[in-house]
C-alpha cells in the first residue's frame, strides 16, 4: 500500500482493527523514563490466520539488483535501516544533510513528536521482522541519556513488547516457562544471594556461563531483570527458595549437557 | 580496515559479497575436501544470508575481503537454535535481545591456518574487535559463536576461543562447536592482542555511519 502523505496513514489507522495486548510492561517504561511517544511496527507476524496469506512477488534477480542500485525501490531510513538491519539506530547519528532523513524529522517535528529518538530493529523466531522506536523532543533528550543503559532497556522492553504482541494474535501464553535445568539451577542459586563466581563454581562453569544462563532464563520468561525472573520463577513455582538447601540446587544441576531437559525440542 | 554490510544493502556491494563468498568457498575446499566449482556455491550460501544478517568484513590494505563473519540476534533465526536442533546447549533455544550469534568465520589463508600466521592473527584480531565494538554498541551481554571445528582449535591456539557451549554439532558434514564471549573488555583484549596496532578504534558513531553506508572504516 502506498499513502501519499503521513496524515493520510494516520487516519487509515484509527480505523483500523485493534487487539487488545495484555502488557503492562510499556506503560511502565514510559512512566519511568518520562518519555511520551513510541511506535512499533512489525510484519510477518505470525497470527494463524490462514485465509490472508501474505503474498509477495518480486522480479527477476537481476532487475531487482539494477533497480536497487538505480535506487528505484526506497524507504526512509529508519524503516529501511531498521528492518533491514540488526544494530539499534540512535536518530543523532543519521545524516542529517540527507534530504529523506530532513524530511522524515520535519514530519516529526510537525506532528510534534520530536527529532532525537532510538529505534530497535526486531526479529522473532517465526521469521517476523519488527521496528520499535522512541522519539522526544530535542530539548528533553536527557529523557535518552546514558544512551548505552537506555538502549539495552528499549532491547529488553522491545522485545517482550514484540512476543505479547505476537502471542495476543496467536492467542496463545505470554510465558513459555521451559527452562532449562542450568537456567533454574542459577535461578535458584541467585535467589539465595550466591554471587555468579560462587555459582559457577557449583556448576563447574564461568561466571560468563552463568550470566549467560541467567540472562538467558529471564529473556525466555520475558521479565524486565534478572530480579524480576527471580520472582517470575518464585511465583509461578518453577523454584522454591527458602525449602531447598543451597546444596541440593546445585546437586541439581547436570554435569553432563546430554542429560538436560530437552522438553522444547 | 573493517566493514560492516548490512545483509540488506549486499547488492550495493557485489565484489565485497562475491569475495566474502569466496573465501567461504575456499575454506570448504581446504578443511572438508569439498570440490570446488559454481554448482558448489550454493554450499556456502546458506539460508542464514538471507535474513539480512549484518557482515562483518576485515579488508586488507588492498581492500579486499581477508576475513568475514555474520551476526544475526538470537531472537530471530539463528543456525545455533535452527540448524543444529538438539544439539543446541542445555538442549533449547537461545533467545534474547541481549545475545546474538556470530557464524560463518573464514579468513583468507593458505591451507591449515598454521598457528604462525600472522595475517591471520591480525584479520581475526580485527574480526573480533570489531564484533565487540559492535555487541557494546548494541547493548549485548553475550555473543555465541558457532565456528566450525578447524576455525575453533585456531581461535583456541590464539586464545580466543571464548567459552565452549556445545562440543559436538554437525552440519553438512561438517564439525561444529558454540562457544560463548562476555561482551566487554575480556572480549576483547585478546582480540586486541592479535590485532595489534592495526585494530582501529570503532565507536557507536562510525559504526552508525559504517552500518547505514556500507562502507569501510
Amino acid at each position: 500500500m502506498y499513502f501519499e502523505d503521513v496524515f493520510d496513514l494516520i487516519d487509515r489507522l484509527t480505523r483500523a482493527d485493534r487487539i487488545p495486548i495484555p502488557n503492562s510492561f510499556l506503560s511502565e517504561f514510559l512512566r519511568a523514563t518520562g518519555l511520551a511517544n513510541v511506535a512499533y511496527l512489525a510484519f510477518n507476524v505470525p497470527t494463524g490466520l490462514s485465509d490472508r496469506p501474505l503474498l509477495s512477488a518480486a522480479h527477476a534477480a537481476s532487475w531487482r539488483k539494477s533497480h536497487v542500485q538505480a535506487r528505484r525501490v526506497d524507504l526512509e531510513p529508519v524503516v529501511r535501516a531498521g528492518f533491514g538491519g540488526i544494530m539499534p539506530i540512535d536518530w543523532r547519528l543519521l545524516d542529517r544533510d540527507d534530504p529523506v532523513v530532513r524530511k522524515l524529522l520535519g514530519e516529526a517535528l510537525e506532528l510534534d513528536l520530536g527529532a532525537d529518538g532510538v529505534s530497535i530493529p526486531l526479529r522473532g523466531r517465526s521469521g517476523e521482522y519488527g521496528l520499535f522506536s522512541v522519539c522526544c523532543p530535542e530539548d528533553a533528550s536527557s529523557l535518552l541519556s546514558p544512551r548505552h543503559d537506555l538502549i539495552r532497556r528499549l532491547m529488553v522492553m522491545s522485545a517482550i513488547f514484540h512476543v505479547s504482541v505476537r502471542d495476543a494474535f496467536k492467542g496463545e501464553s505470554h510465558v513459555d516457562v521451559r527452562l532449562s535445568d542450568r537456567e533454574l539451577a542459577c535461578l535458584r542459586l541467585k535467589a539465595r544471594g550466591i554471587d555468579d563466581h560462587e555459582i559457577g563454581i557449583a556448576l563447574g562453569a564461568r561466571a560468563t556461563a552463568v550470566r549467560f544462563w541467567l540472562e538467558a532464563a529471564r529473556a525466555r520468561l520475558h521479565a524486565a531483570s534478572v530480579d524480576d525472573a527471580i520472582e517470575e520463577a518464585c511465583q509461578t513455582g518453577l523454584i522454591r527458595v527458602g525449602v531447598e538447601r543451597p546444596r541440593s540446587a546445585i546437586e541439581s544441576a547436570p554435569t553432563d549437557l546430554s542429560s538436560v531437559d530437552r522438553r522444547e525440542r | 580496515m573493517i566493514a560492516l554490510l548490512p545483509g540488506e544493502s549486499r547488492a550495493l556491494f557485489p565484489r565485497l559479497m562475491d569475495e566474502m563468498y569466496g573465501l567461504r568457498l575456499g575454506a570448504a575446499h581446504a578443511h572438508a575436501g569439498r570440490p570446488s566449482g559454481a554448482v558448489h556455491r550454493l554450499a556456502v550460501v546458506d539460508y542464514f544470508d538471507s535474513l539480512d544478517p549484518l557482515y562483518v568484513l576485515a579488508l586488507d590494505e588492498t581492500e579486499c575481503v581477508a576475513g568475514a563473519l555474520r551476526v544475526l540476534p538470537t531472537a530471530g533465526v539463528t543456525m545455533l537454535n535452527d540448524a543444529f536442533a538438539g544439539a543446541a546447549p542445555d538442549g533449547i533455544r537461545v533467545e534474547s535481545p541481549l545475545i546474538w550469534e556470530a557464524s560463518r568465520l573464514t579468513l583468507r589463508a593458505a591451507g591449515d591456518f598454521r598457528a604462525t600466521d600472522v595475517a591471520s592473527d591480525r584479520t581475526i584480531g580485527q574480526l573480533g574487535v570489531a564484533l565487540n565494538a559492535i555487541a557494546e554498541a548494541a547493548a549485548l551481554t553475550h555473543v555465541i559463536g558457532v565456528f566450525d571445528r578447524s576455525m575453533h582449535r585456531l581461535l583456541s591456539q590464539r586464545g580466543c576461543a571464548g567459552e565452549t557451549l556445545a562440543r559436538s554439532m554437525r552440519i553438512d558434514g561438517a564439525d561444529m562447536c558454540a562457544v560463548l564471549y562476555e561482551v566487554g573488555a575480556a572480549m576483547n583484549a585478546p582480540f586486541k592482542s592479535l590485532a595489534g596496532a592495526t585494530a582501529p578504534p570503532i565507536n557507536l558513531a562510525d559504526l552508525e555511519k559504517l552500518r547505514q553506508t556500507g562502507c569501510r572504516s
